[in-house]
């Protein structure tokens, strides 16, 4: 049978999504009612739409003709980078600014495929001077460069 | 007080000295992200969000306007140069601009575009000085069942021109809403779907989910297909378009400023859409329409005055009925809110400084856009061959360090990782992130309203449709709505979008 794979998922997640809000509203918030709505009531409502919406997506996907399903997708990229950001708040609050900003640099400089060695050293210690100089003394943001805060 | 006494005191506002510099700081931004591949405005106004806290509201409205539409202009600069529309409404500005620039005329497509869109951008100035009375009269005039009824026609007219599906966008603004709904509930006090994390009483940052999307989730897609932009033009000369160019010229930049004016009061984006209907005037009423496509100089100056006309006055609603049209609107909203300024019509009567100073202070900014960046486009054009590898770590650390400044706080850290990856998943399943940040910041806007009106008529839903006004932008959402799951509009807008793309 034929099916657009893309918008089964799509509409899967949206499901996934409706479900998590919709069950954790209903068990832990108030409905209220109409009167005098509760902290459950809008969420309730909501999720029920986004519910019907996945469903709708999910269903008018089955023999519909397939769409090229994802593509590529860069995993040593998304890797990379949102392990900079992650590597960056481990950071920052206990060894302060210029060691958050050589990490977050370094690791996502090499999330391109072109990126050399010299060159990522390079940018690495030219950003980390650029945005200590932009921010800290720029601006004024309040984070330590070295130290915990 | 009459119109003109409100532009003068947006006057004596924006030629403070230091509006003055954020005007002119928020336009140079804006344009060199308008050049730059891979960020744009929505998530250059998300970082620079944290900094505006400590400014007065109307300097950070300034600045965050400013780099608005900065963007628009180094978004047809690279339409002209290198073929690739830095935003989507210069899309069709490429289409003349680039073939004029292939045949040695960058200079004069560039020249057009600035001087049409400065043209169109003080009419558009005075358009919403006029309109923005009127409307705020009105608005003030709602109830909360006219509001709740208001921001939905606002959110179903906001999808109007997003690609692709019209179910998907409208499950987007619903997933939007419930990320809203994260923290404490202010009616009852209660914590909602904060799992125990303290972080969270206060709901999900906005910075970092409109970083995380607009941001991180563009450089992924950005690293799918690492590829040289090639420059075909490597010097421009001669930026004074020819006497003749001026006069082919004036009737279409005059056309594309009443088109764009008009369309751009639209709830919904109409920068884009008033860039495309003064294209087709223009090629309908040409004497020769086999010339467009080939370099016709009124291909260019049309869409770009256009464009620019509906970008301002697509602040009309944003101003008057604290309605944001596009991304880079719902963080304005988002930044008024912070700034304890409730959006919406009171704005205009108790805040008149900020609503005439931002007022003014895009004519002044349009302004400087034409006198700076014509003789800066050596820059530009320099900065057009940086390669994408050497930016998006840059991007990355100045991402890390504005959402960590916005309170020191790293579990918004992990909210950007989270919402990069987030962002990044849902672009891949087809689905557009603008409807994600508008629901997310009118969501909490809309409960609020919906509970008020239920309290008002004792929990009657009915009352949304008894109250005449409320009735009216209700019919207007649901046709909306039926036009736009019509198969024949479907297919129409998916024609239009492929033209873009």
């Amino acid at each position: 049978m034929r099916a657009d794979l893309k918008d089964i998922a799509a509409g899967l997640l949206l499901i996934a999504a409706a479900l998590f809000f919709g069950l954790i509203g209903f068990a832990q918030l108030p409905l209220g009612t109409s009167f005098r709505m509760g902290p459950g009531y809008f969420p309730a409502l909501l999720s029920g739409l986004l519910g019907v919406m996945g469903l709708v997506i999910a269903g008018r996907a089955i023999g519909a003709s397939a769409a090229v399903f994802v593509g590529r997708v860069p995993w040593r990229g998304i890797v990379l980078t949102s392990g900079a950001t992650v590597g960056f708040a481990l950071l920052v609050p206990r060894y302060g600014l210029v060691p958050a900003l050589v990490v977050a640099v370094l690791l996502s400089a090499f999330a391109s495929q072109r990126m050399t060695l010299m060159l990522a050293l390079g940018l690495t210690a030219g950003l980390t001077a650029f945005c200590v100089l932009l921010f800290r003394y720029g601006l004024g943001v309040p984070i330590p460069l070295l130290g915990a805060s | 007080m009459d119109l003109l006494g409100h532009l003068l005191l947006g006057l004596q506002v924006a030629i403070s000295p230091n509006n003055l510099l954020f005007c002119f700081i928020g336009a140079l931004l804006g344009t060199l992200v308008g050049v730059l591949p891979g960020i744009g405005p929505a998530a250059t106004v998300a970082l620079l969000l944290p900094i505006t806290f400590t400014m007065a509201p109307e300097t950070s409205l300034i600045m965050l306007a400013g780099i608005y539409y900065g963007a628009q202009y180094g978004g047809s600069t690279t339409a002209i140069l290198i073929n690739l529309p830095g935003e989507a409404s210069s899309a069709v500005t490429a289409i003349d601009g680039y073939q004029m620039a292939r045949q040695g005329r960058a200079g004069a497509a560039l020249g057009i575009a600035a001087i049409g869109s400065f043209i169109a951008g003080s009419v558009a100035t005075l358009v919403i000085a006029w309109f923005a009375e009127p409307m705020t009269t009105v608005a003030l005039k709602f109830g909360p069942a006219e509001y709740f009824s208001l921001i939905l026609l606002g959110l179903v007219a906001s999808i109007a021109l997003a690609h692709g599906s019209v179910l998907k966008a409208l499950a987007m603004i619903v997933f939007g809403m419930l990320l809203g709904l994260v923290g404490t509930d202010v009616n009852s006090g209660q914590l909602r779907y904060t799992f125990g994390v303290g972080e969270l009483a206060d709901g999900l940052g906005i910075v970092a989910i409109a970083v995380g999307v607009f941001g991180v989730a563009e450089i992924f897609r950005n690293l799918e297909d690492e590829q040289e932009r090639e420059i075909g033009v490597k010097t421009v000369s001669g930026l004074m378009p020819s006497a003749a160019d001026l006069r082919a010229s004036a009737a279409p930049i005059a056309r594309g400023t009443v088109i764009g004016s008009v369309l751009g009061v639209l709830p919904g984006g109409g920068a884009l859409l008033a860039s495309f209907a003064s294209y087709a005037v223009e090629k309908k009423l040409a004497k020769d329409p086999s010339r467009f496509g080939k370099g016709a100089i009124e291909g260019v100056a049309g869409p770009e005055s256009a464009n620019n006309a509906g970008a301002q006055t697509s602040f009309i609603p944003m101003l008057t009925l604290g309605l944001p049209a596009n991304a880079v609107m719902a963080l304005m909203v988002g930044a008024m809110t912070i700034q304890g300024i409730a959006p919406g019509p009171s704005v205009i009567t108790d805040k008149p400084e900020l609503f005439w100073g931002l007022i003014v202070s895009m004519w002044l900014g349009n302004l400087m856009l034409v006198l700076l960046n014509l003789p800066l486009i050596g820059i530009w054009v320099r900065l057009l061959s940086v390669p994408y590898y050497i930016l998006f770590p840059g991007i990355i650390a100045f991402s890390a360090i504005g959402v960590y400044s916005v309170a020191s706080n790293v579990f918004d850290l992990y909210t950007l990782a989270a919402f990069g990856l987030v962002g990044y998943l849902f672009v891949k399943l087809g689905f557009e992130l603008t409807p994600l940040l508008l629901g997310f910041v009118l969501g909490p806007m809309m409960e609020t309203y919906l509970r008020r009106a239920m309290v008002l008529s004792r929990g009657d839903p009915a009352y949304l449709i008894t109250q005449p006004l409320s009735a009216a932008l209700l019919a207007a959402t649901a046709g909306l709505l039926c036009l736009l799951l019509l198969p024949s509009v479907t297919r129409k807008r998916s024609e239009v979008f492929i033209e873009e793309d």
